[in-house]
């Protein structure tokens, strides 16, 4: 694990505006279970729900989505 | 002696479905995150032992400066329940750990829950009990309120963990340097009698978290803290700990299979779509209205035969006149006349329960989300109105958990147009009487109409509160559930047994003075009695649209609560429901009775929404501003409907 990762997240989020969970995920390699562990850890310093987009990544997290080939299904609406 | 035992956890993690299970009651359980607004009290035994068990809203942290989280600490602080229960969501335990280790951290007598243990069965994953029960060191259970296992497991625990005198510590070791601080700052506090209530080791990490105790502490105090160490960046390394600690926790704890998704993936698939998921929405609607006219009718058919015999069988068979008059034309063509809309009633609770239980309600709010924020709301508040369908009253109660406080006013004011299950039975006979042919359809556009009047209001309302916040919208997405029928039944009968009790008390209150207002002073000329009397003295502002005393009485009374209408109706009309539709078409035209409809989805909130529009804004003033804003933006559209429709008839 990186040292700090906490640290660092927090920084990111306070120079953002909004951000997005799936874009957090990725820029920092955390899985979905370490995200659920750091968002009430955010709140410590301040950082509510507010500022993170959506709290369940629907659309992206979907495991149907790779799977599904048909264009005009594949629109998700959250 | 009693013991107290609380119980806490996440949102929608399942916390009132074991408060009911342990305590035999019947609280509201619905599959979305924010249920519960209000702590609710129950009581059982248990090995010849008492307990009082406290159901609290779900919360993430205790952490946080918001309301109810602080609310809950304070419970903790105060009340020192011998025991709590912190239930957790197994398929989503991380999420849940965090607020355990807090509670851990406060030094409480703490027992997890893991709860939905079946699901976690379900997608073929496991749980390694004993590891976590090691880690934390404190008893673990798992339970399924669903299908009630591991019930004795989790009372075996309460009873033991609040019977031992000898609390367990909870032994965790943190990085050297906060170790340090904690040895450090109790020292200091040493003499703080403020903090006399609180685990000093706690009120330690506390400070550094956030410091949300900081008034127990003087400037001296404050400054001697801060120079124990560089707190800024002893809060980063005690998160930090406490983030590789969880992850590891939740890491360990559960086995994960290999199938990664299931036929519950790919309804979300289908139901969120952008477009389709609002199709499929509004056609789930449809479906409902026409089943309420198809499948619920022939039962209520049957009642009104029975109202009918019951009140053919008894004219004249009491002696007085005025008492057979009461009875059976006001009393059974009155409350009878409402009553026979039970099956309706309890058709449309039942698919709202269902479209609560499955985890379809928050769905459909984030597919509006971005639609409903053209008119200041957010997808939460979306669904508050979905649920003013059901009953204002828990639909405002709902909107405690909406954190921006103009939106939530707005809110408040403007649930009253959704059409709720009291105004029914009035369409259904007005209906009934006068678009036949398309039932389900004019139902539809009715309720369609009302979230736009809720909406619009909503804007209009929000252009007098000057305050700006940005609206969050932090809902979070259960799990799509098929509800089990045992639950829906019960949802179902709780809502629709209030049905049955009004008609017992404020309906049959109503009926008897109607029936009065009608009978007297000339008995057997309605024309010249009180009731008409009343109903014409508005006739002036109500003639133009084609409604006459009769309508005008019956919307007056209607203020008490909806259903008096068709029971004022049935009473003036002197029928029951059957004819009652043969009545009302002689007294009004279409456009009259579409106007009037319009008129009463809109029209004042009844007694017990006003109640509680007070006691959530805190004063009358609003109460009362909801009374005549609410008729008057009815009024006019149902002038509105009765002008411009007259154009195209
Ligand atoms: N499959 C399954 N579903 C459950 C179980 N326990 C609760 N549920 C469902 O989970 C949903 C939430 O249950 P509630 O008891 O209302 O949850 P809560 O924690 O009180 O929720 P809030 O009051 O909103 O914080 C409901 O749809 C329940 O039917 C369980 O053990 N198994
Ligand atoms: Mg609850």
């Amino acid at each position: 694990m990186i040292f700090m990762v906490v640290k660092d997240i927090v920084k990111y989020i306070n120079n953002e505006k909004s951000v997005d969970l799936n874009s957090l995920k990725a820029r920092f390699k955390i899985t979905d279970s370490q995200m659920s562990v750091l968002i009430p850890i955010l709140s410590g310093y301040g950082i509510n729900y507010e500022k993170i987009d959506k709290v369940t990544p629907v659309c992206a997290a979907c495991p149907v989505k790779q799977n599904c080939n048909m264009k005009g299904l594949n629109k998700c609406g959250l | 002696m009693v013991y107290e035992i609380a119980i806490i956890g996440n949102p929608n993690v399942g916390k009132t479905s074991i408060f009911n299970i342990l305590t035999g009651s019947k609280q509201y359980v619905a599959n979305w995150p924010g249920v519960t607004v209000e702590k609710k009290v129950g009581n059982f035994s248990y090995k010849n032992e008492k307990f009082k068990l406290v159901d609290l809203p779900g919360i993430y942290s205790l952490s946080s400066m918001s309301e109810d989280e602080r609310v809950a600490r304070d419970f903790f602080i105060n009340e020192n329940p011998d025991c709590i229960v912190v239930v957790a969501d197994s398929l989503n335990l991380e999420r849940s750990m965090f607020l355990a280790l807090q509670l851990l951290e406060m030094n409480l007598p703490v027992i997890l829950d893991l709860n939905s243990i079946d699901e976690v069965k379900e997608k073929g994953r496991k749980i390694n009990i004993e590891y976590i029960e090691k880690t934390l060191n404190i008893p673990v259970v798992a339970t399924s309120a669903k299908e009630q296992t591991g019930i004795t497991d989790l009372l075996e625990n309460i009873y033991k963990v609040s019977k031992s005198s000898v609390k367990k510590t909870f032994k965790i070791n943190y990085p050297e340097r906060i170790e340090n601080f904690c040895q450090k700052f109790s020292e200091i506090n040493s003499n703080n009698s403020k903090l006399a209530n609180y685990n000093m080791k706690w009120a330690a990490l506390n400070y550094l978290e956030n410091n949300s105790l900081n008034n127990l502490f003087d400037d001296k105090l404050t400054e001697k803290i801060n120079n124990i160490d560089i707190l800024p960046e002893l809060k980063d390394i005690y998160l930090q700990w406490k983030f590789d600690f969880l992850s590891k926790l939740a890491e360990n704890a559960t086995i994960a299979s290999g199938r990664d998704w299931s036929f519950r993936d790919l309804l979300d698939h289908v139901l969120t779509h952008k477009f389709l998921g609002l199709i499929i929405y509004i056609l789930a609607l449809y479906m409902v209205f026409s089943i309420t006219f198809t499948v619920a009718a022939p039962f209520s058919d049957l009642l009104d035969m029975l109202f009918s015999s019951l009140g053919g069988w008894l004219d004249g068979k009491i002696p007085i006149d005025w008492l057979n008059s009461l009875i059976v034309d006001g009393i059974i063509g009155g409350v009878g006349g409402v009553l026979v809309f039970v099956p309706q009633i309890f058709v449309l609770f039942f698919f709202m329960g269902f479209l609560e239980e499955s985890g379809y309600l928050p769905r459909a709010a984030f597919l509006v989300d971005k639609i409903v924020r053209k008119f200041g709301l957010s997808g939460r508040s979306f669904m508050s109105i979905i649920l003013g369908f059901g009953c204002s009253v828990p639909a405002i109660m709902s909107t405690k958990t909406v954190s921006n406080k103009k939106e939530r006013m707005a809110l408040i004011l403007s649930i009253p147009f959704a059409s709720c299950s009291a105004r029914l039975p009035v369409y259904i006979v007005l209906i009934a009487a006068f678009f036949q042919n398309y039932s389900a359809l004019v139902l539809l556009s009715i309720y369609l109409l009302s979230i736009l009047m809720v909406l619009f209001s909503s804007k209009l309302i929000q252009k007098f509160i000057t305050q700006t916040e940005n609206i969050p919208f932090t809902i979070e997405l259960p799990r799509f559930r098929m509800p089990g029928l045992k639950n829906l039944g019960f949802y179902t009968w709780n809502k629709g047994k209030h049905f049955l009790e009004k008609a017992g008390t404020i309906i049959l209150l109503s009926t008897i003075v109607i029936w009065v207002l009608s009978y007297f002073p000339a008995s057997n000329d309605i024309e010249h009695s009180y009731a008409a009397a009343i109903g014409k003295s508005i006739a002036p502002i109500t003639s133009h649209l084609g409604w006459d005393w009769k309508t005008n009485t019956a919307m007056i009374f209607g203020v008490t609560a909806k259903e008096v209408i068709v029971s004022t109706y049935s009473t003036l009309l002197n029928t029951n429901e059957g004819n009652l539709a043969a009545g009302l078409s002689q007294i009004m035209t279409p456009l009259s009775a579409f106007s009037l409809l319009i008129f009463i989805l809109g029209y004042v909130p009844c007694f017990a929404t006003l109640g509680v529009i007070k006691s959530e804004t805190g004063s009358w003033k609003w109460a009362v501003f909801a009374f005549f804003y609410t008729t008057i933006i009815a009024y006019i559209l149902a002038n509105a409907v009765y002008y411009i429709g007259g154009l195209f008839l």
